[in-house]
């Protein structure tokens, strides 16, 4: 009986495995770049028939507070967002009213520039963070996810006489499409360091699969979700074997997706808190998500604070207008803070 | 679980959980961490080190296998598959009272066939409790 004594404590001390990095990286110079948008303000002045009302609450106070907390924590920031007002703020300048003049307002367009702007600044040791706050949508065929800049609601005009309505809708051509952000990315960012966050309804859509199998559902269900069964592991197994293959999305090895929705479902602003639900959670990440000590809070250490506050929260609070926060996956995991 | 083969040789099928920590971060990322559950199949040589009838046997030895696994990523609710070969050496300790468990204690050495990595290598410390069916010939 005197070898147990000797054996067992060497043993329960070593349970893990420990898997550590031969290379010191912390002579590499790594600067941290980040695009901010926001969109409050769709319509500047809506039709007094108006069906419905595109605009929304909080977006400019996300991408306010994102782009003040990025830039605390040392990141080269740009920014545009158009307010609840209908002003557009460049790099948190404030400029003209949308309604006279939407140059600086952040579209489309202005997104293409912006993100073709980093090309020449950056190198292949940078990071970079896309951040998007404001509408998000998905194709009538549930396969394509948009999140929606300003310019892309446009609207159309239904019935006659008194009856007579003014719908807005989101632009499919104008808006930005899961595949075109990728597209986008991997042409302008030259490093494989990127971020994107997405507080928009379906951004789960943006987030490309390869080899990994998400078990949380894209659509947020009042029923435990079922876990790890054996579709997971068929379904793991079938994309191992069909490796490279995946969704047209962003592609885990293009961009790390945070998205605050699922692919199939909606995400909200929270006016208690006066941010979107997400973005009120991330806003705390940088002091609260460092998990395992380690002095930095990688994007999947903020993900899991973000969708258990989310959970424990919002979805408890509000049952009936739950949702997730969904990741990318892959090997490599990105510090944020 | 071992199956005597000869009476130096096993072959053991078995579960195994190995939690692998991320790399660390001062490059800016890290490699994730995750936690895989795999079910491995081995042979493994052994012989006897020493036995004392009143306490046990010690044994030591050697085995090489292969696994397939299913990890989960620290921090998300994603897995994936990897297929694995390991090979391994182990100290062996048969209690008197238990002859037919082993606790082992092992160094074991994985690499892992990630489709997403050039290279996924594994060396650790291992714990096992196995049971021993039948006899070697």
């Amino acid at each position: 009986m005197k070898l147990m004594p000797r054996v067992l404590p060497i043993a329960a001390l070593a349970v893990s495995v420990v898997s550590c990095s031969f290379f010191d990286y912390s002579s590499i110079a790594t600067t941290r770049y980040a695009l901010v948008y926001g969109v409050t303000t769709y319509v500047p002045s809506l039709a007094s028939n108006a069906y419905n009302d595109p605009n929304l609450s909080y977006p400019h106070l996300d991408a306010k507070a994102v782009a003040e907390m990025l830039a605390a924590k040392g990141y080269k920031v740009q920014s545009r967002w158009v307010d609840d007002q209908g002003y557009a703020y460049t790099n948190g300048v404030k400029g003209a009213n949308v309604a006279a003049d939407s140059s600086q307002a952040p579209t489309k367009g202005n997104l293409e520039a912006d993100l073709a702007s980093f090309k020449g600044l950056m190198g292949s040791n940078d990071e970079f963070v896309f951040y998007f706050s404001g509408h998000g949508m998905q194709s009538n065929d549930l396969t394509v996810e948009y999140f929606v800049p300003y310019g892309a609601i446009l609207s159309e005009t239904n019935g006659s006489g008194a009856q007579t309505s003014t719908y807005y809708y989101g632009d499919t051509a104008l808006s930005v499409s899961d595949t075109e952000m990728g597209s986008l990315l991997s042409q302008n960012i030259p490093t494989s360091r990127k971020v994107v966050i997405l507080d928009s309804c379906n951004s789960g859509g943006f987030i490309g699969r390869s080899l990994d199998v998400d078990i949380s559902p894209q659509s947020t269900s009042p029923y435990p979700a079922p876990g790890v069964t054996i579709g997971t592991i068929n379904q793991a197994i079938a994309n191992y074997v069909t490796y490279p293959s995946g969704s047209g999305a962003i592609s885990p090895y293009n961009a790390s997706v945070l998205s605050a929705s699922g692919a199939d479902e909606s995400c909200y602003d929270d006016g208690d808190h006066l941010h979107g639900a997400m973005t009120y959670y991330f806003l705390q990440t940088a002091s609260q998500a460092d998990f395992n000590g380690d002095g930095s809070v990688t994007v999947r250490e903020a993900f899991s604070f973000v969708k258990a506050a989310i959970e424990n929260n919002w979805n408890k609070t509000y049952p009936d207008c739950a949702f997730t926060p969904h990741i990318s996956g892959g090997p490599v995991d990105f510090v944020l803070f | 679980m071992r199956i005597p083969l000869l009476t130096w040789l096993d072959l053991g099928v078995g579960i195994g959980v190995a939690d692998n920590l991320p790399s660390d971060a001062s490059g800016g990322f890290t490699y994730a961490g995750f936690l895989a559950t795999d079910l491995r199949l081995s042979v493994q040589a052994h012989g006897t080190l020493g036995k004392v009838k009143s306490i046990g046997e010690l044994c030591a030895g050697g085995g090489i296998g292969a696994a397939a696994a299913l990890a989960g990523y620290e921090y998300t609710t994603l897995y994936f598959f990897y297929p694995a070969v390991t090979a391994e050496a182990f100290l062996d300790y048969i209690p008197s009272f238990l002859p037919s468990i082993a606790f082992r204690l092992s160094l074991p050495f994985t690499a892992l066939f990630r489709r997403d990595m050039e290279y996924s290598l594994q060396a650790g410390i291992g714990l096992e409790a196995s049971c021993r069916f039948g006899s070697g010939a």
